[in-house]
């Protein structure tokens, strides 16, 4: 082995451009798939964050009432009249209890991170001519900001202390309604309850249906404008991974009695779209590295033919096959590593380019363009990928190399 | 007597054997070799010298016959087998000095030793560095195969030969490559280690005037092998 790697290290360096070029081809390759996985992995991490971000992970509420067929209630007593439609009762009570006792016990799931009751509902925002309508959350801010984060989206006022006669909303529904902070407006809900709120914060979260369409209140608040007494109407999961949203919610469904939502469930296109983008960016992935793979055999394969000589006297002093295809592989791993490594320096040096890039601010609030992750398993994967290729594109000529009878090229 | 240390019996090679375009180039050779002889085999081009040489250097095989390298039949081995006797019975000499470009005069030298072992050791480097300053390159150990004369380079060549410490040398036109003067110092020199080491040197030459002052001649005509006396 000390011979083949003491051989195959002096051809790298007495190499020169020709071993350059090699690493520069993985070093690229490898770059290009920083890059891609990188940017695109990114861009989904937004997009799943600004969708997924401000919903709860899980939702528990009370499961949906049996439906009681009329064919069942007539089926004593004469003159029977058979049941043709099986109709689902209308629920009548969607209060989930004992709710204090439910969070403790969801919280103990594993994988849960944060486990919060809300009253929901919808309610009326008149301004003017205009109505607006609302989704009205309430609970305890800070329990509340666990699931909903809204206090790094504030742009204006508070959230986390504010009162029970206090609102938060959005910025959008602020600039639409003309609602300034500090403003007084009223609440019409549902259940025909309204209610006078202060604006005590606006909030900015880029998404327009929230900034338009979500207010924030206490419990308490939300407990009096939708009539709920001491209730609540859901409880709220936030888990470590959301994307183990269904296994959990699968996991909580057997052991409780209620119905359990997932978001995945709620947004399967979703899913399925960012699954199809995966699979284009590993393609594009792979034909880099295929690319990349061609040029190193290339590069390799006039390496082996200009060293026939070598390789011919090499094995006139004893070299067998196996010795003189592990130098011309231990070259191709030469290059693949330094070209792994040179590879993860560019897509370092490139991302850390492109990190501070701003795109134009609204509300005042300036967010970067690209969402850069440092993901080391995009930088390792990226590395150990280009490794494969490049030995694998090298294997072909070194067996060639090992081939090569040492008769005829000493001949020549 | 001494049991030969090359032995040929009956040997036959044809190119492209078992086609139409099948050519017999050794028609049944018989010769033998002991140590510290130094054999001349001469003949035209295309009479069957390289053949020869590369049957009995173990780089190539025979279609019929037996070939023994120091009591090894060589004709049965596998290509690891053929590799085993090369790297530790038998050393090259070729025109051309085939020495690697990346490697030092001391590196070349040790070439042979380096592939069977991996690394030489403290005693494979004092022989070698004794050997090269034996042939006078005691002084350019460093210096890379291009930066020495032609005749440094084909007696770096040599001590490359020899570090493996053969049996046998096979030596293909060693002086073919250089002037009259140098060709003579070198010749001299595979002579005296011959006789010094007890080496059997077998060297393939077109030099009628060298090969009068080996000990044996034996010359390859339209594939077969006649001795003639040396001197004459």
């Amino acid at each position: 082995m000390r011979f083949e790697a003491k051989l195959a290290w002096r051809h790298l360096v007495s190499g020169g451009g020709q071993t350059v070029l090699t690493v520069f081809a993985v070093a690229i390759a490898v770059t290009m798939i920083i890059f891609i996985q990188t940017l695109i992995t990114g861009v989904q991490k937004r997009f799943v964050n600004d969708l997924v971000g401000p919903l709860p992970h899980i939702t528990l509420k009370m499961p949906d009432p049996l439906p009681d067929t009329l064919g069942k209630t007539r089926t004593s007593g004469p003159g029977e009249l058979l049941a043709t439609d099986v109709q689902k009762q209308v629920q009548q009570r969607t209060d989930v209890e004992p709710w204090r006792q439910l969070e403790t016990q969801l919280a103990q799931f594993p994988g849960v991170k944060t486990v919060a009751s809300a009253v929901r509902g919808s309610a009326f925002l008149a301004r003017g001519s205009k109505r607006f309508t609302l989704t009205i959350s309430g609970g305890e801010p800070v329990r509340q900001d666990k699931i909903t984060p809204i206090q790094k989206d504030l742009i204006a006022g508070r959230w986390l202390d504010i009162g029970p006669d206090e609102l938060v909303i959005g910025a959008r529904l602020a600039d639409e309604a003309g609602i300034r902070l500090g403003d007084r407006v009223r609440l019409q809900s549902t259940q025909g309850v309204t209610q006078a709120f202060v604006v005590a914060g606006i909030f900015y979260s880029g998404n327009n249906a929230a900034d338009l369409g979500q207010g924030f209140v206490t419990l308490r608040a939300a407990q009096s404008l939708f009539r709920t007494g001491q209730n609540v109407s859901s409880i709220l999961i936030k888990l470590d991974d959301a994307f183990q949203a269904d296994t959990i919610a699968e996991q909580m469904e057997k052991t409780l009695p209620y119905k359990i939502e997932s978001w995945m469930k709620d947004s399967a296109f979703i899913l399925n779209a960012i699954r199809s983008q995966n699979q284009s960016r590993d393609m594009i992935c792979a034909f880099v590295l295929l690319a990349s793979s061609f040029a190193i055999a290339s590069v390799l394969i006039v390496s082996v033919i200009q060293k026939q000589k070598q390789i011919g006297i090499l094995k006139s002093m004893g070299a067998r096959d196996k010795q003189i295809l592990l130098v011309f592989t231990l070259e191709g791993l030469g290059v693949a590593i330094a070209g792994a490594f040179v590879g993860c320096l560019w897509g370092f040096l490139l991302l850390k380019s492109l990190e501070n890039i701003p795109q134009a601010a609204r509300f005042g609030k300036v967010d970067k363009l690209f969402n850069i992750i440092y993901d080391p398993t995009i930088f390792g994967g990226a590395a150990i990928a280009a490794i494969i290729a490049t030995l694998i594109a090298a294997i072909l000529p070194a067996r060639r190399a090992a081939r090569l009878s040492p008769v005829e090229v000493i001949r020549g | 007597m001494d049991n030969p240390l090359v032995e040929v019996i009956g040997l036959k090679k044809t190119y492209n054997s078992g086609t139409d375009k099948a050519v017999e180039v050794l028609h049944g050779v018989d010769m033998t070799a002991l140590g510290g002889q130094f054999i001349a085999i001469v003949g035209q081009s295309g009479s069957g010298k390289s053949t020869l040489l590369n049957i009995l250097g173990a780089l190539d095989t025979p279609t019929e016959g037996s070939v023994l390298i120091d009591g090894i039949d060589i004709s049965s081995l596998d290509s690891d087998g053929l590799a085993s006797v090369r790297g530790n019975k038998i050393g090259f000499v070729f025109q051309f000095h085939h020495l690697l470009d990346e490697f030092s005069c001391l590196e070349n030298a040790l070439m042979p030793v380096t592939i069977q072992k991996g690394a030489p050791s403290r005693e494979d480097t004092a022989y070698a560095i004794k050997l090269l300053e034996r042939v006078g390159l005691g002084t350019q150990l460093k210096k890379r195969a291009n930066q020495m004369s032609g005749g440094q380079q084909q007696r770096n060549a040599i001590v490359r030969a020899l570090t493996n410490r053969p049996r046998l040398v096979l030596a293909d036109e060693p002086t073919g490559n250089l002037d009259a003067r140098s060709g003579a110092e070198v010749f001299a020199l595979m002579r005296e280690i011959a006789a010094e080491m007890g080496v059997a040197f077998l060297m393939v030459t077109h030099d009628d005037r060298l090969a009068r002052q080996a000990d044996r001649i034996l010359r390859i005509e339209d594939g077969f092998l006649h001795e003639d006396t040396p001197g004459r």
